[in-house]
C-alpha cells in the first residue's frame, strides 16, 4: 500500500527536523530580505560611487560587500538581484504545477489516447535539453519577462506531469474511485472529488523541488545574457559580470553565487522535510526527480 | 524422551516502540510434548504472533522478553550466552512463516537456500537438500534445486519453507499462520504435511492461526489468547465443544459453520483492547455479556477446571451460567426467491492482454479470466460464487457490476442488455452496487465518513444539509455510531470501514449488492457482525446479493444458490443444500473435502491450479481430476441441467443416481464421445 494514500489527517503534527528547520529558515530569510530590499538596502542598486570602484568587502566602510566595476554597492545589488529570479522562477513554477498536475491527473485518470498523447508530448519535451530549447525560443521570440516564464515552464512541466500521472494511475486502481463511478459520478466530478485532493501532497512537494530547478534555469539564462537584462540586477547576470575580474575582485561573482546556492539549498531541505511530512518521499525517490 | 519439548512459564514480552512500551504478551505459560500440536487462536492484535516469535527469538526491533522462562528440550534459554542461545534455537526450532513469497530470498535458488540451512557441505549437502524437498512433496526434487522462488507456485514455495524449517531436524516447529496466504485446496495439503511430520518425526508443533476450524482439525490442545493473555487452554475437543471462557464461546458462535444456515450468528461485539492501555480488570470484561463489577476490578488468576483445563475467568460458563441466546432470526432467509432474473450474464468472457507484438501491437499473450459464463441472478436471492484464486470470480463480479466490460457476451439487466439501456442507464447504475474486499482502499482517506456515505447523493444534486441527514440515517441503519460522521477512515476500525462501504452502497437504494470477498479481511467476530448485517438488510430491503467468496463456510451460511468456478469456467451451479450435501462436479467435491472441519469425505485436491494463461485443453479440470477419462482431455463439457436447479459441466458428474454408473458402464462398450452425444 502506498503510504501517501493513507495520510493521517485529523491530527496535524509539526514534526520539525533539524534539516527542515535550517531549510525553512534559509528560505524565509532570503525571500524576506529580497522582498524588503527597498527598505533595507543601503543604496539604490543603480547608484554609482565613482570614487570606490572595485572596493573590497569591508565591514567598516559604507559598502559592506564592496562595489563593482562601476561603483555600484554589491550588498544592495544582491538584495535587489533576487527579486527577478524569484518572480520569474516562482511564476514559472506555479504555471508548470498547474499545467503538469492538471494534465497528469487527466492522463492518469482517463488513460487511453489522451494518456498516450500527453505522455509522448512529455517524452519529446524531456528529450530536448531544456537550456538549448530556451536559447532557441528566446532567440526567436525575444527576451522579456513573459517569454522567460514560458520557457522555464516548458522545461519543467514534464517532470510534474509524469509524477502526477503515475500517482493518479495508482489511484485509479483504488476501490474508492470505482465506488464513485458506481455512485454515478462523472469523470470530471471524480477528478475534482478524489484525484485532485489525493495528488495534492505530492504536487506540493514536487512544486517545491521544481522551484529550485526553475531558479537554476533562470540563473543559467541570465548568466548567458538571455535572461534579465542590465541595469536590472539579477544574480545570474551578476555572476557573469564578475567573472572577468574573478582574480582581482572575486566577491563580485561569489556573493550572488552564494546567495543562489543558499536559497536552493534551503528549498531542497524544506522540500525534503515536506516530503517526509506528507509521506510522499518514497514516490519521488522511486520516480527519480529530474535535475537539470 | 518424556518431558515436554517446549516449556514456557510466565512469559512477558515487551515492545518498546515510538508509541511507548507495550506489553504484547502478558505472562503466558504452556508446554508442548513431542508429537503434540498446540494451536494458538484469537483475534488479530491479541499477541499470538508475538508469543511465537518470542520463543523463536525473532522479535521485531524494540521487542524483548521481560520476564519468564522458556525451556527448550529441558534447557533454559536464559542460561545460555546470546551466541549459544542463537545456535541452540537454530538447531532446535524450525519456523514456517505466513507468506512463502517473502520467506524465501528471491535472488537465491532454493538449493542454495537449503544448503545454507544445512550443516553439510558439497555433494552431501546437495543430496540432503534434494531429500528434504522430496520429503515435503516437491516433485522432481533434484531438478528443482536450481529453481528460483518466483518459479514456484504458492503451495510449492510453502513446501520449500517447510523443508527449510526441517533442515536441521528441529524438535519444535513453529507455524505462524502457515496457510493464510494459500487457497483452500493447498491449505489442506500443507496442513496434512505438517501433520505427517508431527506424527512421524515426533515434532512438537506450535500452530498459530486465526482460524478455529484449522485448529479443530489439527491440534491436540488449544490455547485461546486475548489481549496478551492465554484465557483458556486445554484439549481441543473439550475446549471447542464445551468452552469455559465466554470469549472462547463467543469466537465459536461467530464461526459460520458452527451454526446452521438461517440462524443468526452470535458474535462478541466490539474489538480487543489496545495493548498500550489495557483495562485494569479482566481484559475481556468490556465485551463480555456476563461481566460483573468484580470482573472490571481484578485480573482473574489462572484456575484449573475439573477436566484439567486452565482458564482465567471469575464467571466461567456452566449449565447455570450461560451466554444469552442470540435473537432468533425467524425469516433470516426469504421463503423462496422469485424466478424473475434481475441480472443475467450471457456467455460473458473477459480477456486481459498480457503482452503485445512490439511493432504490430497485435496481442501476443492473453489471459482469459472469465470464459463464457452464463449465469442468472434472481430477484431476492443470494447467489454465491466460489472458487480458488485465479478462477475469475472477482472479474465476473466486476463485469456484473458494470465497472469492467466483457470482451465477449453481454450483461442483461431486467431483460435489457446494458448497451441498450438508454434512459434506464441511470436507474441501473443506482440499482447495482458493489462492496469491496479491502476496507482500506475502498474509502477515500481524505474525506469524512459522512461525505463518503453521501457521495453518490451529491452526484444526484442533493443539498449538503439534506445529504448529511441521509448519511446519519444510513449510519443508523448499518449500526455505525453517528459520532463518527466527521471522522476520517484512518480513525475507524476495519469492521466500521466495511459498514461505511455498505452504507454508501445503500444510499443509492440498490436492488442488487455485489459483495466481493467483503468479509475476508475481517476477524471472525467482526465478520459475523457484518454477515448478520447483510442478513438483516436483505430482510428489510428485499435485496438481492451476489456473494463472491473463497470461504465456503461463509457462502454456505449466506446463500440460496452457489456457483462454482474453475479457471474462468462455471463448473457447477446448484441450490446450497444440494451442493453441499451432494456435489455433482468432482471439483466441487474436492473443494468441499478441503474445508477445514469438514465432515465431507472424499478425495482432496492434488497438485496446483494450472496457469490461467494456458488453461488445459478439453475439460479445464482434467489435470487434477480423480475421475478423468480420455474424453476429458479433448472435449470440453458444456453446462448440463440435471434437474432440481442443478447444472454441472462434467462428462461424468458424481451423483447418487444411476446415471453416473450407467455412463461408466456404457463407456466400456461404446466410444465415450458418442455416449456423451447420446446423453444430450
Amino acid at each position: 500500500m502506498i503510504a501517501a494514500t493513507q495520510p493521517q489527517r485529523g491530527r496535524i503534527r509539526i514534526g520539525m527536523t533539524v534539516p527542515g528547520a535550517i531549510g525553512i529558515s534559509l528560505v524565509v530569510l532570503i525571500v524576506g530580505l529580497t522582498i524588503l530590499a527597498p527598505s533595507i538596502s543601503p543604496f539604490s542598486p543603480s547608484d554609482q560611487d565613482l570614487y570606490n570602484l572595485y572596493a573590497a568587502p569591508n565591514l567598516n566602510s559604507a559598502h559592506i560587500l564592496g562595489t563593482d566595476a562601476i561603483g555600484q554597492d554589491l550588498l544592495s545589488r544582491i538584495l535587489y538581484g533576487g527579486r527577478m529570479p524569484l518572480l520569474i522562477a516562482g511564476s514559472a513554477c506555479l504555471l508548470s504545477a498547474i499545467v503538469g498536475v492538471g494534465l497528469g491527473v487527466l492522463a492518469g485518470a482517463r488513460g487511453g489516447w489522451i494518456d498516450q498523447f500527453l505522455g509522448r508530448l512529455a517524452d519529446i519535451q524531456l528529450a530536448m535539453p531544456s537550456i538549448i530549447l530556451a536559447l532557441v525560443l528566446l532567440a526567436f521570440a525575444g527576451v522579456n519577462l513573459i517569454n522567460l516564464v514560458i520557457v522555464i515552464t516548458l522545461a519543467t512541466w514534464p517532470s510534474q506531469f509524469r509524477l502526477t500521472r503515475a500517482h493518479a494511475m495508482s489511484l485509479r486502481r483504488q476501490n474508492f474511485i470505482e465506488a464513485a463511478e458506481m455512485g454515478g459520478g462523472s469523470t470530471g466530478q471524480i477528478i475534482l472529488r478524489h484525484y485532485l485532493p489525493n495528488v495534492m501532497p505530492l504536487a506540493i512537494v514536487t512544486t517545491t523541488l521544481n522551484l529550485s530547478t526553475s531558479l537554476l534555469l533562470e540563473a543559467s539564462l541570465s548568466y548567458l545574457g538571455l535572461g534579465v537584462q542590465p541595469p536590472t540586477p539579477d544574480w545570474g547576470q551578476m555572476v557573469a559580470a564578475g567573472q572577468s575580474q574573478l582574480g582581482a575582485a572575486w566577491w563580485l561573482s561569489v556573493a550572488p553565487g552564494v546567495m543562489l546556492m543558499l536559497l536552493i539549498l534551503g528549498i531542497q531541505l524544506s522540500g525534503d522535510w515536506l516530503a517526509g511530512r506528507l509521506s510522499v518521499r518514497g514516490m519521488i525517490r522511486f520516480q527519480g526527480w529530474k535535475k537539470s | 524422551m518424556s518431558g515436554p519439548v517446549l516449556d514456557v512459564q510466565g512469559l512477558v514480552t515487551r515492545l518498546d516502540g515510538s508509541a511507548g512500551p507495550i506489553i504484547a504478551v502478558n505472562g503466558i505459560s504452556f508446554s508442548i510434548g513431542p508429537g503434540e500440536c498446540l494451536g494458538i487462536v484469537g483475534e488479530s492484535g491479541c499477541g499470538k504472533t508475538m508469543s511465537a516469535m518470542s520463543i523463536a527469538g525473532l522479535l521485531p526491533e524494540g521487542g524483548f522478553i521481560a520476564e519468564g522462562r522458556i525451556a527448550l528440550d529441558g534447557v533454559d534459554l536464559a542460561s545460555l550466552s546470546p551466541d549459544a542461545r542463537r545456535k541452540f534455537r537454530a538447531e532446535h526450532i524450525g519456523v514456517v512463516f505466513q507468506n512463502p513469497a517473502t520467506a524465501l530470498n528471491p535472488r537465491m535458488n532454493i538449493g542454495a537456500q537449503l544448503r545454507e540451512a544445512l550443516p553439510l557441505r558439497g555433494d552431501a549437502a546437495n543430496r540432503r537438500a534434494a531429500e528434504l524437498l522430496d520429503m515435503v512433496g516437491v516433485p522432481r526434487a533434484w531438478d528443482r534445486l536450481v529453481d528460483f522462488p518466483h518459479e514456484l507456485s504458492g503451495g510449492l514455495a510453502q513446501r520449500v519453507v517447510i523443508a527449510l524449517a526441517l533442515a536441521r531436524s528441529p524438535k519444535l516447529l513453529i507455524a505462524d499462520e502457515p496457510t493464510t496466504a494459500l487457497d483452500v485446496s493447498i491449505q489442506t495439503q500443507i496442513l496434512d504435511l505438517i501433520d505427517a511430520f508431527r506424527r512421524d518425526l515426533q515434532l512438537a508443533v506450535l500452530l498459530v492461526t486465526h482460524d478455529i476450524d484449522v485448529v479443530a482439525d489439527r491440534a491436540q490442545r488449544v490455547a485461546v489468547m486475548y489481549a496478551g493473555n492465554i484465557i483458556e487452554e486445554g484439549p481441543t475437543k473439550a475446549l471447542l465443544n464445551d468452552p469455559i471462557h465466554p470469549y472462547t464461546a463467543g469466537l465459536l458462535a461467530s464461526t459460520p459453520n458452527k451454526v446452521s444456515p438461517g440462524t443468526v450468528l452470535n458474535p462478541v461485539e466490539g474489538a480487543p483492547p489496545s495493548l498500550a492501555n489495557p483495562p485494569s480488570g479482566c481484559r475481556f470484561a468490556p465485551r463480555c455479556a456476563l461481566a460483573t463489577a468484580q470482573c472490571e476490578l481484578t485480573l482473574p488468576a489462572a484456575s484449573i477446571a475439573a477436566d484439567g483445563r486452565m482458564f482465567r475467568c471469575i464467571q466461567p460458563l456452566s449449565k447455570t451460567n450461560r451466554l444469552p441466546d442470540p435473537p432468533i432470526d425467524v425469516v433470516a432467509r426469504l421463503p423462496a426467491a422469485s424466478r424473475v432474473p434481475l441480472v443475467k450474464s450471457e456467455a460473458v468472457s473477459r480477456s486481459f492482454i498480457l503482452s503485445r507484438h512490439l511493432v504490430t501491437r497485435a496481442p501476443l499473450k492473453q489471459r482469459q479470466a472469465v470464459a463464457g459464463v452464463t449465469l442468472e441472478i434472481f430477484e431476492g436471492e443470494s447467489l454465491g460464487v466460489v472458487g480458488e484464486s485465479g478462477c475469475g470470480k472477482s472479474t465476473l463480479a466486476r463485469l456484473i457490476a458494470g465497472i469492467d466490460h466483457p470482451t465477449q457476451g453481454r450483461i442483461i439487466y431486467r431483460g435489457q442488455p446494458l448497451s441498450d439501456l438508454g434512459s434506464g442507464r441511470r436507474q441501473w447504475r443506482r440499482d447495482v452496487q458493489m462492496i469491496f474486499q479491502d476496507p482500506y482502499s475502498s474509502l477515500d482517506p481524505r474525506m469524512t465518513i459522512g461525505e463518503i456515505i453521501a457521495e453518490p447523493l451529491s452526484y444526484n444534486g442533493l443539498a449538503k444539509a439534506e445529504r448529511r441527514k441521509r448519511a446519519a440515517a444510513l449510519m443508523d441503519e448499518v449500526g455505525l455510531s453517528q459520532e463518527l460522521i466527521d471522522q476520517r477512515p484512518a480513525q475507524i476500525s476495519g469492521g466500521q470501514r466495511q459498514r461505511v462501504g455498505i452504507a454508501r452502497a445503500l444510499s443509492q437504494d440498490p436492488k442488487l449488492i455485489i459483495a466481493d470477498e467483503s468479509v475476508s479481511a475481517l476477524d471472525v467476530s467482526v465478520q459475523a457482525t457484518i454477515l448478520n448485517l447483510f442478513r438483516r438488510l436483505q430482510r428489510e430491503r428485499g435485496l438481492t446479493y451476489l456473494f463472491i467468496s473463497h470461504d465456503l463456510n461463509v457462502v454456505r451460511y449466506m446463500c440460496d444458490r452457489v456457483a462454482v468456478m474453475y479457471l474462468g469456467k462455471l463448473v457447477e451451479l446448484a441450490p446450497t443444500d444440494a451442493l453441499f450435501r451432494n456435489p455433482a462436479h468432482p471439483y466441487t467435491r474436492a473443494l468441499l473435502a478441503s474445508i477445514p472441519g469438514a465432515k465431507m469425505m472424499g478425495e482432496r485436491l492434488r497438485g496446483d491450479l494450472p496457469s490461467p494463461d494456458q488453461p488445459p485443453a478439453g475439460c479445464r479440470f482434467h489435470t487434477r481430476c480423480p475421475q478423468r477419462q480420455v474424453i476429458c482431455e479433448s472435449i470440453e463439457p458444456s453446462l448440463e441441467h440435471l434437474g432440481g436447479g442443478i447444472s454441472v459441466a462434467c462428462h461424468y458428474p458424481v451423483s447418487r443416481s444411476q446415471t453416473h454408473k450407467k455412463k461408466l458402464e456404457n463407456q466400456q462398450t461404446s466410444s465415450p464421445y458418442k455416449e456423451e452425444r447420446n446423453m444430450k
